[in-house]
């Protein structure tokens, strides 16, 4: 495992999944030189709410980008509500209005798969708690891309059918505890 | 699941200029690659050869692939506040004119007509306004005049209803059968339907107020541009261009032709 080439941390939640992305936001320090970009479910007609919430006790600064947007290291981006967020050569942020995808909008497999387009083996991939299966097949496209790949642990997920899911269809990488996740992306910054 | 290599993508714009004289080049790529895939995939193409292949060999599969590579799927009243900006703000600045006129572009489903044409009617001035709507494809023209919903997403459209206007019910616009909803025709009496390629053909009239939310994004920014001047041009002075909330007018490219009316809501007024 290559991790030293690793650039882009793609993150993907959904139910359960929101008091671990704010212990891992809590950790990463002001100095953290790696993209991170959340995909996270959410209600879709909150325009505003989630970033100030999810910035309560984070060190940086997280940002909803706008269509087009160029992806920048050490920035913090959550996918906007009711578009899903694409990656696109050249390291852009493209938005659509494409139908729901597992019943979501954003769609954690439409983020994670066009990543791994993308960053390849220069991404981690990261899958955490969830009600459904979204998110399944793209951390096997980000596998199979050369990525790395870490789902949480089912046993300590609030709700595990996400990343059981992942676990069914992909070996994966790692299935790590929240703490260890929070360790393997702190220990990228080196 | 199928996915194209670049190469392939690239192949099928190529194939698509070649037979059918449509540019695809500048639009988005993710979104564009998912459209070819599900074509693909619905009919049976097998893949990108296959594609190809059909494309080359039958005139006929263009209104189909156009429809069907643009997987633009949005709700009625999406952004309840934009449309509550429009009723208390900007139609009654537009009510001002003895008649109004609107267009609204690269329409795909009938759901931005038909929420534009309820608050038209909530404002008191349909009967004066005109609503010109565009689509590459004559098959998004035809489903937008069908103008039928599944009750569940009926349901959903009722909901973005009532959080633009709380009290009131999105059933007094339509008709139910047992398993369907049907908009009101009274509602597409004053629609003007064209079938044009906003890029080549010529756009008949100056208008009050383009709308153009969540179209941009399927473009490349220098498709991006394009599309902005070819709309700015077909606006009256001082006429109103609205685009998604996540869309933006590049700064300083048309610093000189738009003033921000709403920022959050992204309306836009072209100057003099």
């Amino acid at each position: 495992m290559q991790t030293d080439k690793i650039k882009y941390v793609v993150i993907g939640g959904s139910a359960g999944s929101f008091q671990v992305i704010s212990r891992i936001l809590r950790s990463l320090p002001e100095n953290y030189n790696k993209s991170v970009i959340m995909c996270l479910h959410r209600l879709k007609h909150l325009r505003s709410g989630f970033v100030e919430a999810l910035e309560t006790k984070s060190q940086l600064k997280i940002e909803e980008p706008f269509d087009k947007e160029h992806i920048k290291p050490g920035k913090v981006y959550l996918a906007p509500a009711n578009y899903h967020l694409s990656i696109e050569l050249g390291n852009n942020f493209s938005l659509s209005t494409e139908g729901p995808v597992n019943h979501s909008r954003p769609s954690i497999d439409i983020t994670f798969d066009t990543a791994a387009y993308v960053f390849k083996q220069k991404m981690v991939g990261v899958l955490l708690s969830g009600a459904n299966k979204d998110g399944a097949y793209g951390i096997k496209r980000i596998k199979e891309s050369g990525g790395t790949t870490i789902v949480q642990d089912p046993a300590e997920c609030q709700a595990k059918t996400m990343t059981s899911a992942a676990l069914n269809l992909t070996k994966v990488d790692y299935v790590m505890s929240a703490d260890q996740i929070i360790s393997f992306l702190l220990k990228l910054n080196n | 699941m199928l996915r194209l290599t670049i190469i392939e993508y690239r192949e099928i714009v190529k194939t698509v200029k070649e037979f059918y004289q449509v540019d695809l080049s500048n639009y988005t790529l993710s979104s564009l690659k998912r459209g070819f895939e599900k074509v693909i995939s619905s009919h049976n193409l097998k893949n990108a050869g296959g594609l190809i292949r059909k494309i080359s060999a039958d005139k006929t599969f263009k209104d189909t692939l156009l429809r069907e590579i643009s997987l633009d799927d949005i709700e009625m009243f999406r952004d309840p506040s934009l449309w509550r900006e429009m009723r208390d703000s900007i139609l009654p600045k537009l009510s001002k004119n003895p008649y109004v006129k609107i267009w609204i572009p690269e329409s795909v489903n009938g759901e931005e007509v038909y929420t534009l044409s309820i608050v038209l009617k909530e404002t008191g001035i349909y009967d004066k306004t005109k609503l010109f709507v565009s689509s590459y494809s004559k098959q998004n023209i035809d489903s937008i005049r069908e103008r039928v919903y599944s009750k569940a997403r009926y349901e959903i459209n009722n909901t973005n209803y009532k959080r633009y206007s709380p009290n009131k019910s999105l059933a007094d616009y339509f008709d139910f059968s047992q398993n369907q909803a049907a908009i009101k025709s009274e509602l597409l009496k004053n629609v003007t339907f064209l079938h044009i390629n906003m890029f080549k053909d010529t756009f008949p009239t100056k208008v009050h107020l383009v709308l153009f939310r969540n179209k941009l994004i399927y473009f490349n920014q220098p498709l991006q541009v394009h599309a902005v001047n070819v709309l700015q041009e077909n606006l009256l002075p001082g006429g109103f261009f609205i685009i998604g909330t996540m869309e933006n007018l590049e700064k300083g490219l048309y610093d000189k032709k738009f003033l921000t009316i709403n920022r959050h809501e992204r309306i836009f007024k072209k100057l003099i």
